[in-house]
């Protein structure tokens, strides 16, 4: 008896991994990577690196950790998307998606108690995506940490 | 001083920083693995509340980092929500950053309790174990006896120590095989002389020259 049907199984490729990219202006300056060193806390970017680390890895962002997909007021209907990121207080990085498995940071602040850190955040973060759209700004990769 | 440098210079000197460190990756990896484990299992926020005996906006805020400080109680009933064991250990921060390095929530999986055959039958598997040692040990044995010249069919009995001597006392298992030659060179009276049955002897010889040594 012979049988000629034989199963070959495919190994499926390794997951592609996101790319995280900071907003940078055209003159330089990098509120994202400025933000990172000077306004959290080192819990906050601890944390930070933490959830970059982990969501690198996600493949269906839908599944990210922190990851709030619809948001309201005045971002509404933008695709602006946030993270929310564990610390003393909530900090939150506001971002769009720029292109597959890649996502780009446009403005980190905090929001407590109604009271908005900076106060213009979400003016900003729209300001910022459309000079995205507009690509009149520069991305700059986001390494994710091992510390090895 | 490059930044790594300075990580480790300041998780050495200072332990607010050192708890930082640590209660980052926590946030960070406990809601993670709840999420994964919802997720594997199929389940929806408001049936592992159901499970849980929860409210589902509490579902939900264990899988947002941060939202919810976890206490050991709250895992515990996590984990026997999920039919999953739960460790918590003190490591070293290498191990806890391997583990941080090596997760990944898209994989993350843990066997289930009723699918867990190593705790619900542990007698199957060892005892097949052991019976694979013991024959292996009687293997090394025979195996190190045939090298020092003893014969297959003996084993080695417990080493007794006397005084700073040490004696290993053999003794036979069962009868010594038949060997080679003396399974082709039968004598048909083993009380006579080699020498009045040398043709016998001759003959034997001949039909057994076509034999490779070592086969039975």
């Amino acid at each position: 008896m012979t049988n000629h049907k034989k199963v070959i199984q495919f190994v499926s490729p390794p997951a592609p991994q996101w790319s995280f990219f900071d907003f940078v202006y055209l003159g330089g300056r990098k509120p994202i990577s400025d933000w990172y060193e000077n306004e959290i806390s080192d819990r906050g970017r601890f944390s930070f690196d933490a959830l970059l680390k982990n969501n690198q890895k996600t493949p269906n962002h839908l599944e990210w950790g922190g990851f709030e997909k619809h948001m309201k007021g005045l971002l509404k209907g933008h695709q602006i998307w946030q993270w929310k990121i564990p610390g003393e207080v909530q900090y939150r990085m506001l971002g769009v998606f720029n292109g597959p498995k890649k996502a780009v940071f446009l403005m980190g602040y905090y929001h407590k108690g109604g009271v908005y850190t900076p106060p213009d955040a979400l003016e900003t973060a729209l300001q910022r995506k459309k000079l995205l759209e507009r690509r009149e700004c520069m991305l700059d990769e986001r390494k994710v940490k091992t510390d090895q | 001083m490059n930044e790594r440098s300075k990580l480790i210079n300041r998780l050495l000197s200072e332990r607010d920083y050192r708890a930082a460190y640590i209660r980052a990756k926590l946030d960070v990896l406990v809601p993670s693995q709840i999420r994964a484990l919802r997720l594997r299992q199929g389940k929806t926020q408001p049936t592992l509340a159901e499970m849980a005996g929860m409210k589902q906006s509490r579902i939900s805020a264990m899988e947002t980092p941060g939202k919810v400080n976890f206490n050991l109680d709250t895992l515990v009933r996590m984990a026997a929500t999920f039919k999953v064991g739960l460790a918590v250990e003190f490591v070293p921060y290498s191990e806890m950053l391997r583990w941080e390095n090596d997760y990944s929530q898209d994989t993350f999986n843990v066997v289930q309790l009723p699918n867990d055959v190593d705790f619900t039958r542990p007698a199957a598997r060892p005892v097949y174990k052991r019976a694979r040692r013991n024959r292996n040990v009687r293997r090394s044995i025979s195996r190190a006896g045939a090298v020092a010249g003893i014969g297959v069919g003996t084993y080695v009995v417990p080493v007794q120590q006397q005084g700073l001597q040490m004696k290993l006392q053999f003794e036979p298992s069962e009868p010594p095989a038949q060997s080679w030659l003396a399974d082709v060179i039968t004598l048909p009276n083993r009380n006579a002389s080699i020498l009045n049955n040398l043709s016998y002897l001759r003959e034997a010889a001949a039909a057994g020259a076509g034999r490779k040594y070592g086969t039975r």
